[in-house]
């Protein structure tokens, strides 16, 4: 449960801070962010790295957790990057056909 | 002054890794699928079911070895952990005459437990996968000292490589989230940098550790500056516990429970992990025990000694500083004390590792062989590392299934059967490189890894035609293990499967005739 938890965590940190760097933002959203929402989302996503080490030292002691902190930091990290990449295939074939028929 | 730096930083980067990354590769992946050592010889084990509790394996062993050898002059159990299965019993039969020394037939006075039911099973000759914690860093077909001492100096090059490597990476933060597909030698690169930061702490940790692990064979001089010999250094630095050599009178062989209560109690539940009695059927008898190693993430187990009624006689006393930093740097690095759950972080972090090698292998010839094809001559350096790339990252895995395989198929009354299985990994291994030799480099990687994917995909067949077990059946009795290697030796062949559709794609979409192509694109 501590591990779902910690995962969970660091996979939304990620995914925040990946959304909130500008040479991502069109291939998830289409279109940039407004600087000040990019800041707030880096701020959250910080926050919830920080919290996926809590909940992985509180639950599993300091030690343990921190180690296990990093193995789901890793883990996230890498399935934030799998799915910015279906995110942005997505949008391409979303978006593809709309251009066509404009053409 | 900077670029210059950053460029001789990436020269010793290209350089160190390209040298010894094929010792690396097998290094990394070997290590990597030690994680699962104790899983993995359960599966080459099938006549055995998995332990449910250590303890009680322990003392089903003492049971048993109360019943048939009463009159032994030592006794030894080393059950599996929770992970793993059999039980080993090792005894030594009383001498001929009161006088001689008592002496062990390694080969005869051992015998294999059922953890569960205690009964005398007969489990096939294999290393199973201590094989892979031992190729790690013994290698194999030399004396071990050899083995270490190239590991050591590969783990070195390893270092240098990753300090190199985030001097010239320079955007770690920018180009965390960046992987880009089908960009040809970009996409090498973003791969082995993507998996080279994501697992950085690991990567670090892991070459560091692996290092302190031997560091006092690689640097043997603050020993011998301050001890006379090892064994004065090991005494001091590692106490053993202490066997009282005085006889007493005969008596009913020993049970185990009193010394069993005794552990249960001082260790907090945590299990012993090697036992050994000293005059069983004696009233002087004597219980040492270690405990298991994954109570604590300390690699150094506490050990204890007890008399009959399981008083304690000697216990370890407090570590120092040093022994227990250097051992919770062993322990950081095998993960014994991982649950499963963190096993398989440190299962995943390792095939990340095993991936960034093999992408900067690749890299280094993709790199060249763009500009070696403008002047389309070949390259002796480059094929050279081509055979060397396809042999080493292909084919250490057909060894690896090679050697599962060899498992079900080698007759189980084969003399010397464990190193005919270990022959099989290095027959399929060493095959591979000939092979890739042999044929051009985009047939020979599309080859091997249709072969590889085969060969993983044939296993758990074999394995459900040659045992009685298959995964239907581990996933019916909830042997959660088995099912588990079953599993990830098919999804390893699909991954395999996979690889070789993607070669097999860019292959034949490369362009035969790179000006044509390049005419085509231009009408078009």
């Amino acid at each position: 449960m501590i591990h779902l938890l910690g995962f969970v965590a660091a996979l939304c940190g990620f995914v925040l801070l990946c959304a909130a760097m500008q040479r991502h933002q069109t291939e998830i959203f289409g279109a940039r962010l407004a600087p000040a929402l990019g800041r707030n989302l880096r701020y959250g996503g910080g926050a919830l790295i920080v919290a996926a080490w809590l909940i992985d030292a509180l639950g599993l002691g300091w030690a343990v957790g921190t180690i296990t902190a990093l193995g789901h930091l890793t883990l996230a990290a890498g399935l934030a990057i799998a799915l910015l990449h279906w995110r942005s295939a997505a949008l391409k074939k979303a978006r593809a056909p709309a251009r066509s028929k404009q053409a | 002054m900077k670029a210059a730096f950053r460029q001789s930083m990436s020269w010793l980067h290209t350089w160190t890794g390209l040298l010894v990354g094929w010792i690396l590769f097998a290094v990394f992946l070997s290590g990597t699928l030690a994680y699962f050592n104790s899983e993995i010889t359960l599966w080459m084990q099938p006549e055995t079911s998995q332990t449910r509790s250590q303890s009680d394996a322990v003392a089903k062993g003492g049971a048993w070895l109360q019943q048939n050898h009463p009159d032994a002059v030592e006794w030894s159990i080393f059950p599996a952990n929770e992970r793993g299965g059999a039980v080993r019993v090792l005894w030594t039969p009383p001498p001929a005459t009161p006088d001689a020394k008592p002496v062990r037939d390694p080969d005869r006075d051992i015998a294999w437990l059922d953890p569960n039911t205690g009964q005398q099973i007969n489990v096939r000759d294999t290393m199973g996968g201590a094989f892979f914690y031992r190729l790690h860093f013994d290698m194999h077909y030399m004396p071990r000292i050899w083995g270490r001492w190239i590991v050591g100096v590969c783990a070195m090059f390893m270092f240098v490589a990753i300090l190199t490597g985030i001097v010239v990476h320079r955007k770690i933060f920018t180009d965390f989230f960046t992987l880009r597909f089908n960009k040809g030698q970009r996409s090498w690169l973003d791969a082995h940098n993507v998996v080279g930061v994501l697992a950085l702490p690991f990567h670090i940790m892991i070459t560091f550790t692996g290092f302190v692990t031997l560091a006092s064979m690689y640097m043997p001089w603050g020993i011998a500056a301050n001890f006379a010999n090892d064994d004065d250094y090991f005494k001091s630095a590692f106490p053993q516990p202490e066997i009282p050599d005085t006889r007493g009178a005969p008596a009913p062989p020993l049970d185990l429970a009193a010394a069993l209560a005794t552990v249960d109690a001082r260790w907090n539940g945590a299990s012993p992990s090697s036992v050994t009695v000293f005059r069983p059927a004696d009233t002087s008898a004597v219980v040492r025990m270690f405990q298991t190693s994954s109570a604590q993430i300390d690699s150094r187990a506490d050990a204890i000694v007890m008399n009959r009624a399981g008083e304690v006689i000697w216990a370890k006393a407090g570590k120092g500083a040093a022994t227990q930093t250097f051992g919770v740097m062993v322990g950081l690095h095998a993960g014994r004390y991982a649950g499963p759950d963190l096993r398989w972080l440190y299962f995943l972090s390792g095939l990340g590792g095993t991936t960034m090698i093999g992408t900067g292998l690749i890299l280094w010839t993709v790199k060249r062989k763009r500009k070696h094809a403008a002047k389309s001559v070949a390259h002796v350096g480059l094929r050279l590392v081509e055979v060397l790339n396809t042999g080493t990252i292909v084919g250490f895995p057909l060894g690896v299934a090679a050697y599962f395989i060899a498992n079900r198929l080698v007759p189980l009354d084969t003399v010397e059967r464990a190193e005919a299985e270990i022959g099989w990994f290095f027959a399929a291994w060493g095959v591979s490189y000939i092979y890739a030799a042999l044929r051009p480099a985009p047939r020979a990687w599309f080859e091997l890894l249709a072969a590889a994917a085969a060969a993983f995909a044939a296993i758990p067949l074999l394995s459900a035609f040659t045992t009685g077990r298959n995964l239907f059946t581990s996933i019916a009795s909830g042997d959660w293990t088995r099912a588990t290697i079953d599993f990830a030796l098919l999804a390893t062949a699909v991954l395999f499967a996979f690889a070789a559709r993607k070669v097999a794609a860019k292959s034949d979409a490369a362009p035969s005739h790179p000006r044509r192509s390049r005419e085509q694109a231009q009408t078009s």
